[in-house]
C-alpha cells in the first residue's frame, strides 16, 4: 500500500538544492544511514563554554550516542548536531561540567584554575584577545573557545561516533535577538584536521556580546589576523546595519557553506531603533534580501519546559511578541496568517526549524528524568532533513536551504514523512519546491507518515489536557489527532521602498492580533481517523497516509502542513478551528492523576500542566511549503534563489576542479 | 536518590561575583543594556528573599536553581538573562510556585548516585 523507504529516499533526495562541495564535505558510513528518508538533528544547545550546565563534550555524548550514558540518562541518538553557543566570552573551563549538573567528578572550574593543563588532551596557555575579567571572572572570548576548545572537542567525537558534528554559534546579533549560524567551511573533523577558524572570525567580527577589539594575533608584534572589525555599532538600528553586514559577509564569502536562522524571534519584544531587541517583519526581509542563499528561515523556540502556572514555555515572558508560545512554538509561525504566512506571502525561500536550545534542566541534574527547563538535544525535538546518501555537514546545509525539512516534537512524527505535490504524469514536488501548474488543473497531495510507538517521556500517565474531553492518551505514546493543511496566496515580493515593508508590531498579546497574510487559511484538516493506515511493525509504529485535491487557479499560493495530538476547541490548549491557544492557558488545567510529579508548579496546592508535562502534553510538528504557481507566471522568489544557489554550486565546482589542476601542476 | 539539594560554593566561581572591571580596549556596552552591577543587585536581593524560606522548601530550591542560572548568564556577559532569570527566583519565592504534599519529596539525583 506504500512506497518502500528507498522510494521515499529517491523522493527526498531529489529536491535537495544545490549539492555541492562534496569534495570538502564530510560524509557518514552508508551503515549510519539506517534507510530512513529524512536524518534528525540539533543546531541550538549549550555548553560551560556559555551558559550552559555541563561540558561541550557530555552534549555531543547525550545528543548523539546510543544507550545510556556511562554516569547514567539517556543517550538520543542524533543523526546530525550542530553545536551552537552563545558569542561572546565565558569564564568557566568547558571541558568540565558546573556543579549544578550533578555528574560524578565534575565541579565548576573557571579558566583562571586551568590555564595551562593538558585537560582532554587540549592545553589552554592564556587567555587571548583584550583582556576580560581577572581572576575566577577572567573570560575567554568565544573565537577562541570555538577555534582552542569546542572545534577540537568535535574532532575527538567524530572519531568516536560516526555522525555529522558540526561547529556553530548563537550569534548574538547587533540590534536583535539571536540567531543561529553556521559556517563549515574548513571544518574536517572526521579527517581529524581543519578548523573553525571561518566560524570563529564570524563570532569576531559580528557578536555584539563579542567586545573584543584584538583577537587572534600573528606575529610577536601583535599584528591582528581579523583586522578592520567595527566595535561601536552593535545597538538598534546602527547595529541591524552591522547584523546585516555580518549576513553579506557570509553571503559573500560561504553562499553555499552557511546559514543564519534567527531564533526565539519573538521573546524580546519588537524591534526597538535604541536597544537589542527583537525583529519586526522589515528585517526578515532585509536579511533575506541580503543573504538569500545563507539566510533563509527561522527558529521556532526550544526550552519546552519551562512553562509555569503563569506560562514561560520557550523562556518567553508576557512582554513577548505574541504574549507567549502557542503549542510551543512563538506566534510568528503558529498563527495562521502571521508573519512567516506574511513571508511566505512573497514567495521568499524562508523556511522553519526548530532545536532544543539545550541549557540545562532547571531543578534536575543533567541525568535526571524530569526537566523544569530544557530537553536534551533529539530528546524531545527533532529537526529532518534530508537523507542524501553519504551524509555530510554539507547535506546538513543544502537540506535547510532547500525547505526539504520539518520540526517535530514529542517524536509524534518519525523520520519519514512524505508530503508532496503534483497534477499530471508522476512528477512530484515536496517541501521547498515549485509545481509549475495550469489553471484549473487538479492539485494532488499527498502526505504520508509515522506515528511511531513510544516517545521519550518518562510518564505514562494519561495525558492531562485531554483528559477533560474523556480522551486517555499516555505521555509516552505519541498520538496524531490531525493534520492541518494551511494554504495562502501569494503576490509577489515587498520591496524595500514599499510603504508595506515595514509593519508596526507589538508586544504582548497585541503581536498576536498582526495580519500579515490574510489570505492564509487552514484549507484542509485531516483527521488522523480519516487516513488510510498501515503497520510498520511493532517497533516503529503506525503509517499513516491521505491524499487530497486542490483546483489550480491563476494566482500562485502555497500549502504548509502542521500536526498535533490535540482535539480542535480543547478547552484551555486549541480553539474551535484547530489552532493552539497561548500556553499559559494550560496551567489552568490540573495534573491529578496519582504519578503527576513533585516538581509541577502547583496553585493552591494542585498541581497544573507545566514544565516537561506541559511539553509533552501538547504536541506539534511542522512541516515547509511547497510552492504552487501558475505556468506563464513570473518565477517565485523561491525558485530563482534557488536557481542562485545552483549558480554558485556550479561555480565553487569549476573552481574546485581549477584549483586541483593547479596543484597538480606544482 | 535523595531530597533536593544543591551547593552554592562554586557560585563566586563561575560568575566572578563582584567582578565589574571594564576590559580595557573592548567596547563599552550600549546605555541602556543591563549590568553586571544591575545583574549582582538582582540576584541578591532575590537571594535575600529565598532565603526567608525555610531551607527544605521546594520554592527555595527552585529559586536557588534559577538564581544559579541567573550568574551562569552574568558569567556569560548576558545580563539580561541574568535579570530574568532572577526575577523568576522573586516570583518563585513570593508565589510559593512549588509546594509538596505530605510525604513527597522531589527526587534527584546526586553526584554521588
Amino acid at each position: 500500500m506504500f512506497p518502500s523507504s528507498k522510494t521515499i529516499l529517491l523522493t527526498a533526495a531529489s529536491a535537495s538544492l544545490a549539492l555541492t562541495q562534496g569534495a570538502a564535505a564530510e560524509g557518514l558510513g552508508h551503515n549510519e544511514r539506517r534507510g530512513n528518508p529524512y536524518v534528525a538533528g540539533d543546531m541550538h544547545n549549550h555548553n560551560t563554554c556559555t551558559d550552559g550546565s555541563v561540558a561541550a563534550g557530555y552534549t555531543i555524548d547525550r545528543a548523539v550516542g546510543r544507550g545510556t550514558a556511562s554516569a547514567g540518562g539517556n543517550n538520543f541518538d542524533l543523526d546530525w548536531f550542530t553545536l551552537g553557543n552563545h558569542g561572546g566570552s565565558g569564564n568557566r573551563d568547558c571541558r568540565f561540567s558546573d556543579t549544578s549538573a550533578n555528574l560524578p567528578g565534575q565541579t565548576t572550574t573557571t579558566w583562571s584554575q586551568t590555564l595551562g593543563q593538558t585537560i582532554d588532551g587540549i592545553t589552554i596557555s592564556s587567555l587571548k584577545g583584550t583582556p576580560n575579567g581577572t581572576g575566577t571572572g577572567a573570560q575567554m572570548w568565544r573565537w577562541q573557545s570555538i577555534r582552542e576548545i569546542e572545534y577540537p572537542t568535535i574532532v575527538d567525537r567524530s572519531a568516536k561516533y560516526d555522525k555529522v558534528l558540526i561547529e556553530g554559534l548563537e550569534w548574538i546579533a547587533p540590534g536583535h535577538e539571536h540567531v543561529d549560524v553556521a559556517v563549515i567551511t574548513g571544518q574536517h573533523p572526521r579527517k581529524s584536521n581543519g578548523n573553525a577558524d571561518k566560524m570563529a572570525e564570524f563570532e569576531y567580527r559580528f557578536d555584539r556580546a563579542d567586545t573584543d577589539a584584538i583577537g587572534p594575533v600573528i606575529d610577536a608584534g601583535g599584528n591582528q589576523l581579523w583586522p578592520g572589525k567595527d566595535n561601536v555599532n552593535n545597538t538598534g538600528t546602527a547595529g541591524h546595519q552591522k547584523a546585516l553586514t555580518g549576513v553579506k559577509w557570509l553571503q559573500a564569502n560561504y553562499p553555499l557553506q552557511s546559514y543564519i536562522i534567527p531564533t526565539h524571534t519573538e521573546r524580546q519584544g519588537p524591534f526597538s531603533a535604541t536597544a537589542n531587541k527583537g525583529y519586526n517583519i522589515e528585517h526578515f526581509r532585509d536579511f533575506n534580501n541580503a543573504g538569500p542563499t545563507v539566510a533563509f528561515g527561522i527558529e521556532s523556540p526550544g526550552h519546552f519546559a519551562e512553562g509555569g502556572a503563569s506560562g514561560g514555555s520557550g523562556s518567553y515572558t508576557t512582554n513577548a511578541v505574541g504574549g507567549g508560545t502557542y503549542g510551543m512554538s512563538g506566534v510568528y509561525t503558529a498563527k495562521v496568517g502571521g508573519l512567516w504566512d506574511g513571508l511566505l506571502g512573497e514567495g521568499r525561500n524562508f523556511f522553519m526549524y526548530v532545536s532544543s536550545d539545550w541549557h540545562s534542566r532547571g531543578a534536575g541534574g543533567a541525568r535526571d528524568s524530569f526537566t523544569t527547563a530544557d530537553f536534551i538535544p533529539g530528546e524531545y525535538t527533532k529537526l529532518y532533513v534530508p537523507n542524501a546518501g553519504r551524509f555530510s555537514s554539507q547535506h546538513v546545509i543544502d537540506g535547510m536551504r532547500s525547505g526539504n525539512s520539518y520540526s517535530v516534537n514529542a517524536d509524534l512524527i518519525g523520520p519519514d514523512m512524505v508530503f508532496r505535490a503534483k497534477t499530471r504524469g508522476d512528477e512530484w514536488k515536496t517541501m521547498g519546491e515549485t509545481l509549475v501548474v495550469r489553471p484549473g488543473e487538479k492539485i494532488t497531495v499527498e502526505m504520508e507518515l509515522t506515528v511511531p510507538n513510544e516517545n521519550n517521556s518518562p510518564y505514562s500517565f494519561d495525558n492531562p489536557l485531554l483528559v477533560p474531553i474523556g480522551i486517555k492518551q499516555p505521555l509516552n505514546k505519541p498520538s496524531l489527532d490531525h493534520v492541518d493543511l494551511i494554504t495562502g496566496q501569494i503576490t509577489g515580493v515587498v520591496a524595500p521602498d514599499a510603504p508595506n515593508y515595514a509593519v508596526a508590531n507589538a508586544a504582548g498579546t497585541a503581536g498576536a492580533a498582526i495580519v500579515y497574510n490574510p489570505s492564509a487559511t487552514i484549507a484542509r484538516q485531516i483527521s488522523a481517523e480519516q487516513m488510510q493506515r498501515g503497520h510498520r511493525g511493532d517497533r516503529d509504529g503506525v503509517r499513516l497516509k491521505f491524499t487530497t485535491t486542490f483546483v489550480a487557479g491563476t494566482k500562485p499560493f502555497y500549502i504548509r502542513a502542521r500536526g498535533t495530538n490535540i482535539p480542535n476547541g480543547t478547552p484551555n490548549v486549541s480553539d474551535t478551528a484547530g489552532n493552539p491557544l497561548l500556553d499559559a492557558n494550560n496551567a489552568q488545567v490540573s495534573c491529578t492523576d496519582p504519578a503527576c510529579p513533585t516538581h509541577l508548579e502547583t496553585v493552591n496546592g494542585v498541581k497544573k500542566v507545566t514544565h516537561d508535562v506541559q511539553a509533552y502534553s501538547n504536541a506539534w510538528f511542522y512541516a515547509n511549503p511547497i510552492f504552487i504557481r501558475p505556468e506563464h507566471s513570473p518565477k517565485l522568489l523561491v525558485e530563482t534563489n534557488g536557481e542562485l544557489a545552483r549558480r554558485l554550486g556550479q561555480r565553487a565546482d569549476n573552481d574546485h576542479d581549477h584549483d586541483d589542476h593547479h596543484h597538480d601542476h606544482h | 536518590m535523595h531530597l533536593f539539594r544543591i551547593t552554592f560554593c562554586a557560585l563566586g566561581l563561575f560568575a566572578g561575583i563582584g567582578w565589574a572591571m571594564a576590559a580595557p580596549g573592548a567596547a563599552v556596552p550600549a546605555a541602556d543594556e543591563p549590568t553586571r552591577d544591575e545583574c549582582n543587585a538582582a540576584v541578591a536581593e532575590a537571594r535575600a528573599l529565598a532565603e526567608g524560606l525555610p531551607p527544605d522548601h521546594l520554592s527555595r530550591y527552585f529559586a536557588e536553581r534559577h538564581l544559579h542560572q541567573a550568574m551562569a548568564e552574568a558569567g556569560n556577559g548576558e545580563f539580561d538573562e541574568c535579570l530574568e532569570m532572577a526575577a523568576r527566583a522573586s516570583v518563585e519565592v513570593r508565589e510559593r510556585r512549588h509546594e509538596l504534599r505530605p510525604g513527597e519529596r522531589l527526587k534527584v539525583l546526586g553526584v554521588d548516585e
